[in-house]
């Protein structure tokens, strides 16, 4: 059975997602109307389409950690993952996200008890590790790349060096 | 780049304390007082000395980008400043571009870097205001008036710094002079940029070491020519493994008809050498009279990237090889730049090339009139122009195995207008070709993020950023068609695409147009074909159908 905390994310998914979307990215620019928040084409602007993307599908899967889970919140690492952040700022979105629900809690006067707090604190907790991995699996994807782009572009001569 | 990582502290303190255009600490400050942070994977390494003396350059010494101190020079503003002044009277498209430009915003959000940063001095008209702003000061009676107010500023270690990062962080693509009113060029005022850059003596290592080997040995890698003759028959030792086949260039051959040029990245790097396979198959099949030069051995030109002088000096060496050998005209493979420089300014650089006769095409009678004059021809118009005549027997099912994409090159697509030949070529020889959307080909196609000398692997989070738009829309038609292969006509592409597709988009696999033309082509007693050129399985195909038939 859904925990209230997750059924108050299903309940208001939209208002959750545009809140936690423009805290996103707000990471990456400081002015409130930038181009990266206002540009809403897929293609013009990949950085809030990957973001949104990515949200809305660990929103949508909440309830439920499976693959899409993963697949979402790898779309979002793999943008961070290259940006100059820190990885403690990349990887904080389920704070965000606690923040936000905890706002709207107060606001729908939804009131919880303490062990339901602890529960959903936990669980935000275990999301945020899960996102540091990810995270981290991008970070050594590009230290990989590096090694083999450099393999690659000698081929023929490393070849011929019977390396 | 630093041996150890950060540590945690150290990291907090350069977010949370060092000002920067992405953090919330800038709001009171004029874009122009936030300085430029270097930190790992956001600077490529400077050039080394040796190579600096080599090139004759200014400056020579050890030093690196992110050292607080880069040992400028006495008296380097005057240097760069007199260069400033003789650039904007040499080329009337630098002057111009320093005053006309409105701040219409048209540009602002079109640049790769832009998209994948959100960085606004990646934004076309803020990196040139990083030039324009110093023009102002120095080079115009309201700018040495009025100075801040009409944002004008003068020539300060600080700012030489942000040139370094900002103009190392456009690869001179042009899509944003696409949508400029005004058809401002930022590659151009990129390209005086990096001049600049060279005369104060920041430059980078991955640019100018290329130049210094090209200028010694004819090519990037410094590859002697021994060398060269030696990987090209071990080319032709694996085309005659998967085909049975035995094909036969020659070296530096007089009297040639033709004499074949392509980047070096084709004969050494992988996966450009499964496409030089797929040139020298063709050649064989269509019994080809031509010549490789291993001193012409490099269609690619980092002299670009450097100065006009060092452009033109490593170009010369197509047309010196061309007189030499008696050719009658030139082919030139799979690149990028290299046809920017051939198609806009090898004819006056170190044109006319009148030794040379009009490219007629030896197989189909077909007169290139638009090489005319640099007596030059793209492969990609040449087998488009050998398929439409039904020169070629090809069987496009071999290539089922891959779902294919097409990568507009940006200095194909924009720079010479080249769009349908490498598409009709494409179609010719695989069955599945699926356009990513119209927004992101063609003319208004996206860079791969690496181009103009910056793919390097120390820059590697910038490519990463910078080619984010392109793998976006690769990713669409990846999710939609099931798109595999990404096919490109340029050796930058082959070499920086496949990380960008690891990284983004994996699964998805880099090809060059004419290793498919190597894949799909039918030869004269070969042996029966169960892999690519790579080496991987083909699908099984049918022998009762119908190949398509030549009537050479």
């Amino acid at each position: 059975m859904s925990s209230p905390f997750e059924l108050l994310i299903a309940q208001h998914k939209k208002a959750i997602l545009e809140q936690w979307l423009m805290l996103r990215l707000g990471i990456f620019s400081s002015q409130k109307k930038s181009l990266l928040m206002t540009q809403t084409d897929q293609f013009q602007n990949p950085i809030r389409h990957e973001m949104e993307q990515g949200l809305a599908g660990i929103l949508a899967d909440f309830e439920n950690r499976g693959a899409q889970f993963s697949e979402a919140l790898d779309q979002i690492t793999r943008v961070l993952a290259i940006q100059d952040f820190p990885p403690s700022k990349a990887t904080a979105l389920f704070y965000e996200l606690k923040e936000i629900v905890r706002e709207l809690a107060k606001k729908n006067d939804v009131g919880f008890g303490a062990k339901e707090w602890k529960k959903f604190n936990h669980q935000i907790e275990q999301l945020t590790l899960t996102a540091f991995d990810s995270y981290v699996d991008h970070r050594e994807k590009i230290y990989q790349i590096k090694v083999d782009e450099s393999k690659n572009r000698a081929f023929m001569l490393l070849k011929k060096a019977g390396l | 780049m630093s041996t150890n990582p950060p540590k945690i502290a150290e990291l907090k303190a350069e977010y949370e304390n060092a000002p920067s255009l992405l953090k919330g600490d800038s709001s009171a400050k004029e874009w122009l007082d936030i300085p430029v942070e270097f930190r790992d994977g956001n600077w490529c390494h400077a050039a080394k000395p040796e190579v600096i003396e080599n090139l004759g350059f200014n400056n020579p010494r050890k030093w690196s980008p992110d050292d607080p101190d880069w040992q400028l020079e006495e008296g380097w503003q005057q240097i760069v400043l007199a260069g400033m002044k003789e650039r904007l009277g040499q080329f009337r498209s630098f002057k111009l571009f320093m005053d006309i430009c409105v701040r219409c915003g048209a540009c602002s959000d079109k640049c790769h870097f832009f998209l994948g940063t959100g960085d606004p001095k990646n934004m076309p008209v803020v990196r040139a205001e990083l030039l324009r702003s110093v023009y102002r000061h120095e080079f115009t009676w309201s700018g040495k008036l009025l100075k801040g107010l009409v944002g004008a500023r003068p020539l300060t270690e600080e700012v030489l710094k942000e040139w370094f990062m900002y103009f190392h962080q456009c690869t001179e693509c042009r899509r944003c002079s696409v949508f400029c009113p005004f058809g401002i060029d930022t590659a151009e005022v990129t390209l005086v940029g990096r001049e600049l850059l060279n005369l104060a003596g920041a430059n980078i290592n991955w640019i100018t070491k290329p130049v210094s080997d090209c200028s010694r040995t004819g090519n990037h890698l410094g590859i002697e020519p021994h060398t060269f003759k030696s990987v090209v028959e071990s080319l032709v030792e694996d085309i005659e493994d998967q085909t049975g086949i035995t094909v036969n260039p020659t070296f530096n051959r007089k009297g040639a008809e033709i004499l074949f040029i392509t980047p070096s990245g084709d004969v050494f790097g992988d996966p450009g050498i499964y496409t030089m396979m797929g040139y020298l198959m063709l050649f064989e099949h269509i019994g080809l009279d031509y010549t490789l030069s291993t001193y012409a051995s490099e269609g690619g030109n980092f002299g670009y990237f450097t100065s006009n002088q060092t452009a033109k000096k490593l170009n010369a060496k197509m047309y010196h090889e061309a007189e030499r050998l008696g050719v009658k005209w030139i082919l030139g493979g799979e690149c990028g730049h290299m046809w920017r420089v051939v198609h806009q300014y090898m004819d006056t650089m170190n044109g006319p090339a009148d030794f040379m006769e009009e490219p007629v095409s030896p197989i189909t009678g077909t007169k290139f009139r638009n090489a005319t004059s640099t007596k030059m021809v793209h492969i990609a118009e040449f087998t488009a122009d050998l398929i439409h005549q039904n020169k070629l027997k090809l069987d496009p099912r071999r290539n089922d195995h891959l779902k294919t994409t097409f990568h507009d090159s940006c200095n194909i697509a924009r720079g010479m207008g080249m769009m349908e030949e490498p598409r009709y070529v494409l179609r010719n020889v695989c069955n599945s070709f699926n356009e990513m959307p119209e927004h992101t080909i063609r003319e208004e196609t996206f860079c791969c993020g690496s181009g103009s000398g910056l793919n390097t692997d120390e820059y590697m989070d910038i490519r990463m950023r910078g080619g984010f738009p392109r793998a976006n829309a690769v990713k669409h038609v990846k999710d939609k068609f099931d798109v595999n292969a990404l096919v490109a006509i340029c050796a930058i592409d082959r070499a920086s695409l496949p990380p960008l597709m690891n990284y983004w988009n994996p699964g998805v696999q880099v090809y060059g147009l004419h290793e498919l033309v190597g894949n799909a082509l039918v030869m004269d007693g070969e042996e029966e074909r169960s892999e690519d050129l790579r080496e991987d399985d083909m699908l099984e195909i049918e022998t009762e159908s119908p190949v398509q038939e030549d009537d050479a």
